[in-house]
């Protein structure tokens, strides 16, 4: 159902949809009325996409056009930044503000012409929003314009498209290389700057007994599949260092930290209970205790969340936990992607 | 009867005692017996006089025959008369007549009568008497003697309970200290955290104790408290030595399956506790409580396993060890990439089997 600015509502059909980029295709249904009751229906208005040939330069005037929180019909002003970097599909960065509500909404240039469509925003910045480039959209028009309505529930072409999501996700994770990050002695791997974001590295100010160093990486290349994110990579560390302890004390605390971390061990709607399988493993001049854990998706099948949990146990007083997270990939990639990042492990002489 | 009468000339004469007790066991009625056959009853021409509602006016006669055997005449009475037997006890109504035996030879005490809510106990004149009996000293019960005090036991014996108790005790209090310094995180931490959680520890075994011991008061008339407590260290103390070694074991040897069932030990351990309590509290019905401790344990367990289950198709809901301990500890050997790969690749099917299962975890659990 839709609502036209001058308060008039209608039925609307789903004709196709794009989950890798979020984007929906939706036609008026055609009215069964008589021509004169047609007549007093809403005229709706429409845009046209901006030309490809035409590229917005940063700092130009854009309106985003919606709802915001239902309130009532908004354009709100801002201005265009470019692409994003890092961001694993082509997004606009909007110098403006974006509500709930509003997502879906055109976003048109000062000609009036659309050049993205209204998508996400950061919480924790300001005015820091994002515009699915208008190329997706018109292709996805292209492509789907005159389609059969959808009218069922559509699970398998949902995973169909997280399906070539993933595969491109580790194609790219596996085919760049991964940069090593050491802490004391021990070389852990870490993706590629252009290819994930990674925070929060350096050592716990608070802590006075032991050091401990953490970091996380994201290839943040999350898609929307219904009621939860999927299809991204995660990284996480923790680097401990405690000559004040004795080795006894020292694996009380790494023990803490590895009983500390969360699978899934009750299915849900979504995926069932992790089935998972562990060893001591050596890698790259260290043994480290390894776990794999993954849980399948129920109504996307073939998706899969595959995790791996490592602890180094090699040195009395020094250790790395290392986590990766691959969701909503296949088994095989799942494979594919532990593999990868377990064969990048490394002890090297203490510096 | 003359107010003169000679009490050395009773005493000579008293040919046995009959002693009625109630169920805490004091005394409530006493007759010397000088002559038979005596009457026991309400009435107040019965030689033993009980005052109990539910004795009759003449309940019973006691009588000793030719032989000298105890025989029991059970008179005119709605309730009988129960004799306590070792297997149980055995009931005479009205109009029968029993012989009352002597005791058996391992306790060398009559058996007793139970009649209303009172228990008849006879003694004769003729019986060989029992030695005195020590009574149960702080020593027994490990309190404060030492073999030094006791001068007149076998020492080993004398010294063992307090030693014991002490040990144990110190033991627990040994462990919670080491726990506690194994989790320091921070050098002040010791000094603040240690005082409260020794003092916890403590107040819970006294706590758990002290239940016992009165539960024992109640059944055998003495607390037992230090037994008690000696018996709550020592089970404490197994339970961590149990636990720790599953776990321990489980990470040198790379055995992952003792460190799913902590909680399932954890039970066993307590029921080994729970029974070794209960056979101070009721040392007569031993062989009953064991099984009544097995039944529960094996219910406990059942429980824990059966849960588990249903509710996520394994026995454990501990995924993996969560564990590690120092390096030089681990004796099993680690495997290379492929390997591990090739063992995880198995988890495919298993996944599979659980997305057919969707009895168990279906449409109606609620996400995360």
């Amino acid at each position: 159902m839709y609502v036209a600015v001058d308060g008039k509502e209608g039925d609307v059909e789903l004709l196709a949809f794009d989950v890798r980029n979020d984007l929906a295709l939706l036609r008026i249904k055609p009215s069964a009325a008589t021509p004169t009751a047609k007549a007093a229906e809403p005229v709706v208005p429409v845009l046209t996409f901006r030309a490809a040939d035409k590229p917005l330069a940063r700092g130009e005037r854009v309106y985003s056009l919606g709802n915001p929180l239902d309130i009532g019909f908004a354009v709100t002003e801002g201005t265009y930044n470019g692409l994003v970097q890092r961001s694993f599909y082509p997004r606009i960065f909007f110098g403006g503000a974006l509500n709930p509500g509003m997502s879906g909404g055109p976003a048109i240039d000062t000609a009036g012409e659309v050049i993205g469509v209204n998508v996400s925003k950061r919480r924790d910045g300001e005015l820091v929003s994002f515009l699915i480039p208008a190329e997706f959209a018109r292709a996805l028009l292209a492509r789907s314009a005159n389609a059969k309505p959808i009218t069922t529930t559509a699970y398998a072409e949902v995973a169909r498209q997280l399906g070539e999501h993933q595969a491109l996700m580790t194609d790219k994770f596996t085919a760049t290389a991964l940069t090593q990050q050491k802490h004391g002695g021990y070389s852990v791997p870490v993706p590629a700057d252009s290819l994930a974001r990674c925070w929060g590295r350096g050592r716990e100010p608070e802590l006075k007994a032991f050091n401990l160093e953490s970091s996380n990486c994201q290839v943040d290349s999350q898609v929307f599949a219904g009621d939860f994110d999927t299809g991204f990579i995660r990284l996480r560390y923790e680097a401990y260092d405690a000559p004040k302890f004795t080795p006894l004390q020292f694996s009380s605390l790494l023990s803490r930290s590895f009983a500390n971390e969360y699978f899934p061990s009750r299915g849900n709607r979504k995926a069932t209970a992790a089935e998972c399988s562990e060893r001591f493993l050596n890698t790259g001049g260290l043994t480290m205790r390894a776990v794999i854990c993954v849980s399948a998706y129920r109504k996307l099948t073939g998706l899969y969340d595959v995790s791996v949990l490592t602890m180094s146990v090699d040195q009395p007083l020094r250790a790395v936990q290392g986590r990766l997270d691959a969701q909503g990939v296949s088994f095989d990639n799942g494979m594919k992607l532990v593999n990868h990042y377990l064969s990048h492990f490394k002890w090297e002489a203490a510096p | 009867m003359s107010a003169t009468l000679d009490v050395n000339a009773v005493t000579a004469t008293r040919l046995g005692v009959l002693q009625a007790k109630n169920a805490s066991g004091a005394v409530v009625a006493l007759l010397d017996v000088v002559r038979w056959p005596v009457t026991v009853g309400r009435a107040l021409s019965a030689d033993l006089l009980l005052d109990d509602e539910h004795v009759a006016a003449q309940h019973l006669r006691i009588d000793r025959s030719a032989d000298g055997q105890v025989v029991v005449s059970v008179l005119q009475t709605l309730n009988g008369v129960q004799l306590a037997q070792e297997a149980g006890r055995d009931h005479h109504a009205s109009g029968t007549q029993f012989g009352w035996p002597d005791g058996a030879a391992s306790t060398g005490r009559r058996p007793v009568l139970h009649l209303g809510d009172l228990q008849l106990a006879l003694r004769l004149a003729d019986e060989p008497l029992a030695a005195e009996q020590r009574l149960p000293t702080c020593a027994d019960a490990g309190l404060s003697a030492t073999a030094a005090d006791q001068p007149t036991r076998p020492s080993r014996f004398a010294a063992a309970p307090a030693t014991w108790t002490t040990l144990a005790v110190l033991g627990v209090l040994l462990v919670v200290g080491a726990q506690a310094w194994l989790e320091i995180t921070e050098p002040t931490q010791l000094g603040r955290q240690l005082p409260g959680q020794l003092g916890l520890v403590a107040l819970c075994l006294v706590v758990w104790a002290g239940v016992w011991a009165l539960a024992t008061k109640l059944f055998m008339g003495r607390l037992q408290f230090w037994r008690h407590v000696r018996i709550a260290s020592a089970g404490l103390l197994a339970t961590e030595a149990v636990s720790a070694l599953a776990s321990v074991l489980a990470f040198v040897l790379s055995l992952e399956v003792l460190s799913r069932f902590e909680l399932q030990l954890f039970m066993l351990c307590l029921a080994v506790v729970v029974y070794w309590h209960l056979a101070v509290t009721a040392p007569q019905r031993k062989r009953f409580l064991a099984w009544l401790v097995v039944g529960l344990a094996a219910l406990g367990l059942t429980a824990s396993l059966g849960t588990s289950w249903l509710q996520n198709q394994r026995l454990s809901n501990q995924l993996y060890m969560t564990h590690v301990y120092p390096p030089g500890w681990r004796v099993a050997k680690g495997v290379g990439i492929d390997q591990f790969m090739d063992e995880t690749a198995g988890l495919k099917q298993k996944l599979d089997a659980r997305l057919k299962d969707r009895g168990a975890e279906g449409d109606d659990q609620p996400d995360d």
